[in-house]
């Protein structure tokens, strides 16, 4: 147990004529560590503008202008209040022709999961054709996460629900986005899919990507606790 | 002329330290844009930026590039449909019937049964091979109505009583008696054949396989199930999501398990005859028009799927009559008319993949639809295409196959264009630079007599389109010297894309086409310099009695100025600008003030942007 802090002695025996004692103060056993600095570095001078600290540069500054190309082709914030990839999302099922609150219902993953579902986040659930669409964000990296979601999968599965977890990589390229769309509501030059929609029992197209994040994510988790 | 100063702003002379006059350019030397389809990067890393047309599959409509895979339109028969491609679409085929009288008689709707192609019009029940061959009469006289079931061919006579044919072609009556005649109309519903009359609202429904228990009058069957009132009469029937749906021009009415009609949808303002002349269930919901509109319904809600205008200059091109609509190999027909630029009429087949429209045939340019009827024939893999106009007809057939790309043979005449959208790169003011385009390409040739060519030309702020160049091989071809200039400077560019084939089974594939390009916004210029401000201040020969204070007050106005000011710079160019700031610095006092304010010499700084 570290020694109380004492600054003043407790007793002061006064020593003899001629005779001179040390005082000594014990000290706690644990000090603060304190070290005395200055700031010597001028930051009048400096600039925020990340082509300052560029000591090296080529080329001549060109600044990207316009609006961003994807929010061009997302709703806009005040329409849907969602994250940048479902607000892709939701333009891309109105330009098919799904309207919210008849052919499926959102709600944000922001807004925390749906009670009718125990809790689980189900971005775009499209109550007939038994489809949960759920944009996924880099959140959805990390070895728990990945557990929560294959565990989260299962449990809607097994409601009969089936379920599309799109990175948000794959949102942002238009082309692997339109792919996926048209193999999830089987359009015409999806990989998959028939005049029918999918159903609840169909194989998940995306097995393969999600045991290959899985299997990401399970090696990264042994390399940080084993130290290889 | 004396001046009191080397600059003069907004009507005043000043004085100025030359040293400290500075002029610097403060517009971006050239912005990178944010462009559609930058998804795939096919920049080079150097000073153009590209601008990439890779896939075609959101179909025409886009007037301005607002999406990666849009375009304005096309002409003549061009196929988008297939990721990363645009090719030829498959030839339409006449296959006209001489026999029809007169010749404008359309056929109404066409049948396959035993292997055998049947349509019915107003000449009679008539059939002919899939594929090709002369048609032949089968019953002459008017037919409302053919439909076939495994094993026989019901057909309905105008005010004639229904009949069968058996496959082995004995023809005899249907129906349980006399009054079983004049019928529209014939479906199937959950075990039954539906039957709606001529010109009635009433329909009818038979168990029996050979329609031998068919009614056709009220006092033989109380069963008969009237739809709605108001003498509407029945235009025919659909069944979706499992239910049966009968279509009045006023709306559509759903028959119950109670065999009750009710009214579903209300279109008794929109009323036509020609509502729900395209009808069709497609990818899971119901197709429809109401006049010139194109709705889709899931059961509870209506979205307009109109097809959108195609073209950029009014009067614009939209659809002015709607034809039939069928769906095949999960994909939507449907022929219209649409009224061109030249208010020229063309009859076009369209087709929908749900994500966008895609014209891909021109059927017939001139006249205006009285009438079309189209048809998938399941066995061949065809699309039949009946049409008339006032004054003629035509029998089209065009085939499908199974395929994931288009189905020769190919049309090796005529004009087949893709004209892409208004590319302004997002700013339609700022002015572009172009030296060169890259086309990607394939199956092209300059084999003579079987020539395959991509021929690129494009129009700049609405002018005429000029011809660029043509591309007759493989790969990734760089078109240079537009015009026969270096560059090309634009608000936007429209580009014409043509494809050609001499050989009837093959087409050129268009694969990609890459616009280099730079933005060149107008230059606007900041000044910067500092005033002298000092009493009794001589220069060039005169004196100027302003204290310091009034000069700053002056400047202090042209600051606040809300209009721009006029700024005379020391090389007396005229310009206007805004002062966008000012800031003094007193340097020195004098004990002698010629007015009752304190004589403070001093430099004000100011900052003068151009209006532009």
């Amino acid at each position: 147990m570290p020694l109380k802090r004492i600054r003043t002695p407790v007793k002061i025996k006064p020593s003899g004529i001629g005779v001179r004692k040390r005082i000594i103060i014990p000290q706690p056993a644990y000090r603060p560590l304190r070290i005395r600095t200055r700031d010597v570095t001028r930051r009048e001078e400096m600039s925020l503008d990340p082509w300052w600290f560029v000591t090296h540069r080529r080329g001549l500054n060109r600044s990207r202008v316009g609006l961003d190309p994807l929010e061009i082709r997302a709703v806009s914030r005040e329409q849907v209040a969602g994250t940048l990839p479902e607000r892709i999302v939701y333009a891309y099922l109105n330009r098919l022709g799904f309207r919210d609150g008849s052919d499926f219902d959102f709600q944000s993953s922001v807004e925390g999961g749906r009670l009718e579902l125990g809790g689980i986040v189900a971005d775009f659930l499209f109550p007939f054709l038994k489809i949960i669409i759920n944009p996924m964000g880099p959140t959805h990296e990390t070895y728990i996460r990945a557990i929560k979601n294959e565990e989260q999968i299962s449990a809607l599965m097994a409601m009969g629900y089936e379920v599309f977890m799109i990175p948000d990589e794959d949102i942002y390229n238009e082309y692997t986005f339109e792919e996926l769309m048209r193999r999830i509501f089987a359009l015409p030059n999806g990989r998959m899919g028939s005049s029918q929609a999918y159903g609840a029992n169909e194989a998940n197209p995306f097995w393969y990507e999600q045991m290959f994040y899985r299997a990401t994510s399970i090696y990264q988790e042994l390399r940080r606790q084993t130290g290889i | 002329m004396y001046k009191l100063g080397d600059i003069r702003i907004n009507g005043k002379e000043y004085r100025i330290d030359i040293d400290s006059y500075r002029v610097k350019d403060l517009a971006d030397f050239s912005p990178r844009a944010s462009v559609p389809g930058g998804s795939i990067i096919h920049s080079e890393l150097l000073l153009y930026q590209p601008l990439v047309m890779t896939d075609w599959r959101h179909g025409f409509g886009f007037t301005w590039h607002t999406s990666a895979m849009g375009y304005m339109k096309t002409n003549g028969n061009i196929d988008t449909r297939y990721p990363g491609v645009a090719s030829l679409s498959t030839a339409v085929i006449n296959r006209h019937d001489a026999g029809e009288s007169p010749t404008n008689n359309s056929k109404r709707g066409f049948v396959e049964f035993n292997n055998e192609l049947y349509s019915w019009s107003a000449t009679g029940l008539r059939k002919t091979g899939f594929h090709s061959g002369a048609w032949t009469s089968v019953f002459a006289g008017v037919i409302n109505f053919a439909f076939a079931t495994e094993n026989w061919l019901f057909y309905c006579p105008e005010g004639g009583r229904i009949r069968r044919m058996s496959k082995a072609g004995v023809h005899e009556n249907a129906g349980i008696n006399a009054n079983s005649t004049d019928y529209a109309w014939l479906i199937i519903y959950r075990g039954f054949i539906y039957a709606g009359k001529r010109n009635r609202n009433e329909v009818y429904y038979a168990e029996q396989e050979n329609l031998s228990d068919l009614h056709g009058a009220p006092a033989d069957d109380p069963n008969m199930i009237p739809i709605g009132a108001g003498g509407y009469f029945t235009l025919g029937a659909i069944h979706y999501a499992g239910f049966l749906y009968v279509l009045r021009r006023d709306g559509i009415w759903s028959i119950g398990e109670d065999r009750i009609a009710r009214l579903v949808l209300d279109f008794s303002s929109e009323m036509s005859s020609s509502n729900f002349r395209a009808r069709t269930v497609f990818n899971g919901y119901m197709y429809f028009n109401i006049g010139t509109k194109i709705y889709q319904w899931n059961g509870s809600r209506i979205v307009d799927q109109t097809p959108p205008r195609m073209n950029d200059v009014f009067p614009y091109e939209e659809i002015h009559n709607c034809g039939n609509m069928t769906t095949a190999n999960n994909f939507l027909y449907l022929t219209a008319v649409f009224r061109t630029t030249t208010l020229q009429f063309i009859h076009s087949l369209f087709c929908f993949d749900g994500a966008g429209w895609h014209k891909l045939a021109d059927l017939n340019i001139g006249e205006t639809l009285n009438m079309s009827s189209i048809y998938h024939a399941p066995t061949p893999r065809i699309l039949y295409i009946g049409w008339n106009t006032n004054t003629s007809s035509n029998t089209q057939h065009i085939p499908i196959g199974t395929g994931v790309t288009p189905k020769s043979p190919f049309p090796n005449a005529g004009t087949h264009e893709i004209i892409t959208p208004r590319l302004d790169m997002g700013f339609r003011r700022i002015r572009k630079s172009m030296p060169s385009i890259l086309v990607e390409g394939s199956n092209l040739s300059a084999t003579l007599g079987s020539e395959r060519r991509i021929e690129i030309s494009y129009s700049i702020d609405g002018g005429n389109f000029v011809t660029w160049g043509t591309m007759s091989s493989n790969g990734i071809v760089e078109m240079t010297l537009p015009g026969g200039l270096p560059t090309i400077e634009f608000n936007f560019i429209i580009f014409r894309i043509r494809l050609s084939t001499a050989d009837a089974w093959s087409t050129p594939i268009l694969e990609g086409l890459t616009i280099r390009f730079l933005l060149r916004p107008d230059v606007f210029y900041g000044y910067n310099f500092n005033i002298i401000a000092a009493q009794s201040y001589v220069y060039g020969g005169r004196q100027d009695d302003r204290s310091p204070a009034v000069i700053f007050e002056e400047l202090k106005t042209a600051r606040n100025s809300k209009a721009p000011v006029e700024f005379v710079d020391i090389y007396d160019t005229v310009r206007r600008g805004y002062i966008s700031a000012v800031s003094q610095m007193a340097s020195e006092r004098h004990e002698v003030s010629e007015s009752d304010v304190p004589n403070i010499e001093g430099r004000i700084n100011v900052n003068l942007v151009e209006a532009r």
